[in-house]
């Protein structure tokens, strides 16, 4: 009995189309709240350091001297402990997947936020050190 | 004469490594040793860790199992910090776990037709998964190794219209698993080839301990939301669902049975969402001190975690103990005897994941 | 928060065989390295709602230090025992000591 239900699966399946789809030629239905990589907003960010020592893959490094975030894409694990943390909401999480590629994939964003603690000081001194130069 | 032959760590029939050296005498199998350590990761020296980091790496020990990884370890920390979990975060931890048991489930019963040789309904089972899958993306946003469990609760939300869709795939997956029932016990040659072959006996399972579907298809009722409930299982009761026989049939079937009481324990818990508080997590206000344990019915069996703080962001031990590491000494006595045909379905129908038996 | 007993290594042999004629089943031994000394607990589970923990305190005299082992009674101990015994450098009378490391590495749970 269970022979011809199974005769009947088998030829359903030889005449209607595949239940796969081409992948990387037809794009990845997605849908909304996937978690892909991160992306870093250079205008909002205070360069405090908490999502550099709350990364579990330890791939965010804050160098405070040139005021830039290294994000290693390659080693994220897409986890969103980041994006949580951040006191500001800089960081935002994509919904689409990286393709995949031979190099490493490392961003850099330069950060030019003027509110945040160590611009505005090298800028107080910037105009004190300006100010003295002028008096002389 | 007796002739010496490795089920080597890479065989087609199961997916992890692990070796059994067998002593043949013919078809028949008179000796095997057990040897294990090739997935080794060494995971309970990296536990030693900031607490919030590790409860991503409890997730990494498996990739079946990882929503019950990430919930007993959860539940450990938070005693021992003295942890209140809001409502809205005990329901929603529920019916992820329970959606973890079905699709676990569903991939040891396709494992096991295709071990015996069954491949289309091999496929069937692993294309009703796919609507499991798809409802942790919605909720989750990932197919497996979610990442929503954190010490305190949960991040995201189940509102009103995700109730919705999912009491809609309650009942899509429910008609797909009466087919499925029913192509497999109606099946005069399944039965011919499960019924009889390795067969632990009641008095053998409760020397060793065993856990899990091999334990209550050997008719001993041990699971660990009626003997220890936790989160929402103290309201909802659950039998456990027992079988008699003892062979590879009764696991089996015993997996089949558990398919339908979890699409029941989904149902019951989603009126539940409407009208708790909406807080999904607590803060935590102090470091974890002393120790404690927690257990989990995970889909293979009993899951333990023992966790000791010393009372700063760094813990001290952490010792996990999965339902395989407890089932692992059963493999042997129920090879001795048996036909070399048969060593690897047999071991298929425990379940193994080498993954968590090695950590 | 959970309770535990502590008792000497013979106190255990007995409260075993007590454990098990009452039909308690094992659910695993773990070892914990507590700076001067080794501490190895015993969980059981005897009931709905119910579990037993018991705490061995072994000293620390520079490696190849003694446990009695309690495979002959409850055969379900065997690789949690092995387990203990290759992550810390116990001895356990009885059982062999590997399972799954390779023999070049040595007690990697031990701190000192």
């Amino acid at each position: 009995m269970d022979m011809l239900e199974i005769l009947e699966n088998i030829v359903k399946n030889a005449v209607s189309k595949p239940y796969t789809s081409k992948y990387p030629f037809s794009p990845y239905q997605h849908f909304p709240g996937t978690r892909a990589d991160v992306t870093f907003d250079g205008t909002k960010c205070i360069l405090c350091g908490l999502c550099e020592r709350s990364c579990p893959a330890e791939c965010i490094t804050i160098d405070k001297e040139k005021t830039t975030i290294e994000y290693l894409n390659t080693r994220c694990i897409r986890c969103g402990y980041c994006v949580r943390v951040c006191p500001t909401n800089a960081i935002s999480q994509n919904e689409v997947y990286t393709k995949p590629s031979r190099e490493k994939l490392t961003v850099y964003t330069l950060v030019t936020n003027e509110n945040a603690p160590i611009i505005k000081k090298r800028k107080a001194e910037a105009a004190k050190k300006a100010g003295e130069a002028k008096k002389d | 004469m007796r002739t010496v032959v490795q089920f080597g760590p890479q065989h087609p029939v199961w997916i992890e490594p692990i070796r059994l050296k067998l002593t043949l005498d013919g078809e028949v199998v008179k000796d095997a040793e057990l040897e294990a350590g090739y997935v080794h990761r060494g995971l309970e020296k990296k536990f030693e860790w900031d607490y919030n980091k590790a409860a991503y790496l409890s997730e990494r020990v498996c990739g079946i199992c990882t929503q019950h990884h990430s919930t007993c370890y959860c539940l450990a920390v938070e005693g021992t910090m003295g942890l209140e979990l809001p409502g809205r975060a005990a329901i929603i931890r529920t019916i992820m776990l329970e959606l973890e048991r079905l699709h676990s489930h569903l991939l040891a019963i396709g494992l096991t037709l295709e071990a015996i040789g069954f491949e289309n309904l091999f496929m069937q089972c692993f294309k009703d998964r796919e609507l499991v899958l798809d409802v942790f993306e919605r909720t989750t946003g990932n197919r497996v190794l979610h990442g929503i469990n954190i010490v305190g609760g949960v991040t995201r939300n189940i509102g009103p219209e995700m109730a919705k869709e999912i009491s809609g795939f309650c009942d899509a997956m429910e008609k797909r698993c009466h087919e499925l029932e029913r192509m497999v016990a109606n099946s005069h040659t399944i039965r011919q080839r499960m019924q009889g072959v390795g067969v632990m006996s009641q008095k053998l399972a409760e020397d060793l301990c065993v856990v899990g579907p091999v334990a209550r298809g050997s008719n001993v009722p041990y699971d660990v939301r009626a003997v220890a409930p936790y989160l929402l299982y103290k309201e909802l009761k659950v039998t456990p669902v027992v079988e008699k026989d003892g062979d590879c049939w009764a696991r089996t079937m015993v997996r089949v049975r558990e398919l339908f009481q979890s699409i029941d324990i989904i149902r019951q818990c989603l009126p539940l969402v409407d009208g708790v508080p909406e807080d999904l997590f607590t803060k935590p206000k102090s470091m974890p001190e002393g120790e404690n344990f927690a257990r989990v019915e995970a889909p293979r069996g009993e899951l333990f975690y023992y966790v000791r703080g010393k009372k700063s962001k760094e813990l001290d031990r952490v010792k996990i103990r999965t339902s395989t590491y407890a089932n692992g000494i059963g493999i042997v006595p129920l090879i001795k005897g048996a036909h070399m045909a048969d060593v690897g379905f047999i071991t298929i129908t425990f379940d193994p994941c080498i993954g968590c038996f090695d950590r | 928060m959970m309770e535990s007993r502590t008792v000497t290594q013979a106190e255990l042999q007995g409260i075993v065989n007590g454990l098990k004629a009452k039909g308690a089943r094992l659910i695993t031994i773990v070892g914990a390295d507590a700076g001067e000394s080794i501490e190895v607990l015993y969980f059981f589970n005897t009931g709905v709602n119910s579990t037993e923990v018991y705490r061995v305190v072994v000293p620390k005299k520079g490696g190849n230090e003694e446990v009695e082992s309690i495979t002959p009674l409850m055969p379900a101990a065997y690789i949690a025992e092995n387990e203990l015994s290759e992550m810390f450098g116990l001895k356990v009378k009885g059982v062999p000591g590997r399972f799954f490391l390779h023999p070049s590495l040595k007690a990697p749970l031990r701190r000192s």
